[in-house]
């Protein structure tokens, strides 16, 4: 399985239908991932920071995510930096 | 790199993570900014984790490259998951810091990074001593 559908299927898991969208982008060495699910708590971010890290070691590239709450994604989908991912339909 | 080379290169790394460390402090302390103090500790974690993989010989630049090699390590056993873990998770508050213009860092996240610093620096400390004796100012 290519690295990034290895680390969609995890976060697929992890929020199963709470995900809204979910974006890969490599940039030299690292894969990001962008990440909008419902609710998303700190612990939850949190946890998806492990994650990536449990990833980087499984993968052999440094996986880093950018995790957004769905409410807080749609004040702030017009950034460059997430915009860089297409357009996200929530 | 010579031996010698990489017990020097180990110690000046970490005597540089200590004054990043200590800068770290001083600023949550006398601003309450968070960021900075957070790039601060960040640049203290990534110095002593160039330190504890120098100890083992192996010389890497950069934020992805120490990450990497700090996984590859993991993997191998050479050092714990949780070593990894704190670098990694040190890098996602930098990238956050960078690329999330809007939203500024929960004085929590800065806090927690600065306590994970200061075990983590500790930590590689203990383990350069012990390959290479004291280290003069730490």
């Amino acid at each position: 399985m290519a690295a990034e559908e290895e680390i969609r299927a995890e976060v697929e898991k992890r929020f199963g239908e709470r995900l809204r969208f979910w974006g890969a982008r490599q940039e030299g060495q690292r894969i990001i991932c962008l990440v909008v699910a419902d609710d998303l708590s700190e612990r939850e971010e949190y946890r998806l920071y492990r994650l990536a890290a449990e990833l980087t070691r499984r993968l052999g590239v440094v996986v880093l995510f950018a995790p957004y709450s769905s409410n807080d994604f749609r004040r702030r989908r017009n950034l460059p930096f997430e915009s860089s991912f297409g357009e996200v339909e929530l | 790199m010579s031996a010698y080379t990489e017990e020097v290169a180990a110690k000046f790394y970490l005597q540089r993570a200590f004054g990043f460390y200590e800068s770290a402090r001083g600023v949550l302390r006398q601003s309450q900014r968070c960021e900075p103090a957070a790039l601060l500790a960040y640049e203290a974690i990534l110095d002593a984790a160039k330190a504890l993989l120098l100890a083992d010989g192996v010389k890497a630049d950069g934020c992805d490259a120490v990450l990497l090699a700090l996984a590859s390590a993991a993997e191998k056993a050479t050092v714990s998951e949780e070593t990894h873990s704190i670098v990694q998770e040190a890098a996602q508050i930098h990238f956050k810091i960078h690329r999330r213009g809007l939203i500024s860092l929960r004085p929590q996240e800065a806090e927690a990074l600065i306590h994970n610093a200061r075990s983590f620096l500790r930590e590689v400390r203990d383990k350069l001593e012990q390959k290479f004796g004291l280290i003069e100012g730490l």
